[in-house]
């Protein structure tokens, strides 16, 4: 039984959790991690990279959503896709800031045309331009599928993205985790991080659900 | 310390700002679509 939009809540019980997470990914950033040689700023760190994880993760499901609005013709995967698409442009922008940030600490810059960057940077726009798609489309059904077409083809430089520091010789720190030669990281900053990337992956199955909800909700008012 | 607490002053209001203008929305949206169904 599918039930009326106007009766749920936005946010499940899973914005509590994720609530909580986060202030434990805080208190694991800042009181159990050790501090790195490198200094202070490193604990930029333990946000950042989970930041662009939830990016990434987010869209992989715009892209899985928007092949099923194109196999199905349903809406409802296409609720989902502008829902994650969405998120996962919020979370890219943390992880470019977050990043940006520490670059000024670390390099002196707040930002270089490294490829790890400039990729991050063009996902980045060309899920902010699937935004402003969807908003120039007037027809839903014709935004669903046009929408659907960009997602996938635009989802190509996430991977090219993750690579970045694998196949090019960059700027940007290398890979702590499946990194290869260069990465690692002390057992303690692992824990860290990996706790905080469930904390955030928690809060964006939190969001995900609520802006999802909103999206229906939008379209059975319109 | 300065960019430590920039960095996270900025992933903690993204946050907030997204998720409390989610709820809003989301409210406003119930209300109209209940003033509807009530009519």
């Amino acid at each position: 039984m599918v039930r009326d939009p106007a009766r749920r809540r936005c946010f499940g019980p899973e914005i509590w959790f994720a609530g909580v997470a986060m202030h434990l990914a805080m208190l694991a950033a800042f009181l159990y991690a050790p501090q790195d040689v490198s200094g202070e700023a490193q604990r930029i760190f333990y946000f950042h990279v989970p930041s662009a994880w939830v990016a990434f993760l987010a869209f992989f499901v715009t892209v899985i959503a928007s092949i099923a609005v194109l196999a199905k013709r349903s809406m409802w995967w296409d609720s989902l896709a502008v829902s994650s698409a969405e998120i996962g442009t919020l979370f890219c922008t943390m992880a470019l800031v977050s990043g940006s940030i520490w670059g000024k600490a670390a390099w002196n810059v707040w930002w270089v045309w490294d490829a790890r960057l400039t990729t991050t940077f063009i996902v980045w726009l060309i899920y902010a331009s699937y935004a402003v798609l969807r908003m120039n489309t007037p027809s839903a059904e014709r935004s669903a599928r046009f929408a659907a077409v960009y997602a996938i083809v635009g989802f190509a430089s996430v991977p090219l993205t993750f690579l970045a520091i694998r196949l090019w010789r960059t700027q940007h720190p290398p890979a702590v985790v499946m990194g290869g030669d260069g990465g690692g990281l002390e057992p303690k900053m692992l824990h860290a991080l990996l706790f905080c990337v469930g904390a955030f992956t928690v809060l964006f199955v939190a969001f995900l659900r609520g802006r999802f909800r909103l999206e229906q909700l939008r379209r059975a008012t319109q | 310390m300065t960019y430590v607490i920039a960095a996270y002053g900025f992933i903690g209001a993204a946050i907030s700002v997204y998720g409390l203008a989610m709820y809003a929305r989301f409210r406003r949206l119930r209300a109209a679509a209940k003033d509807v169904s009530d009519e």
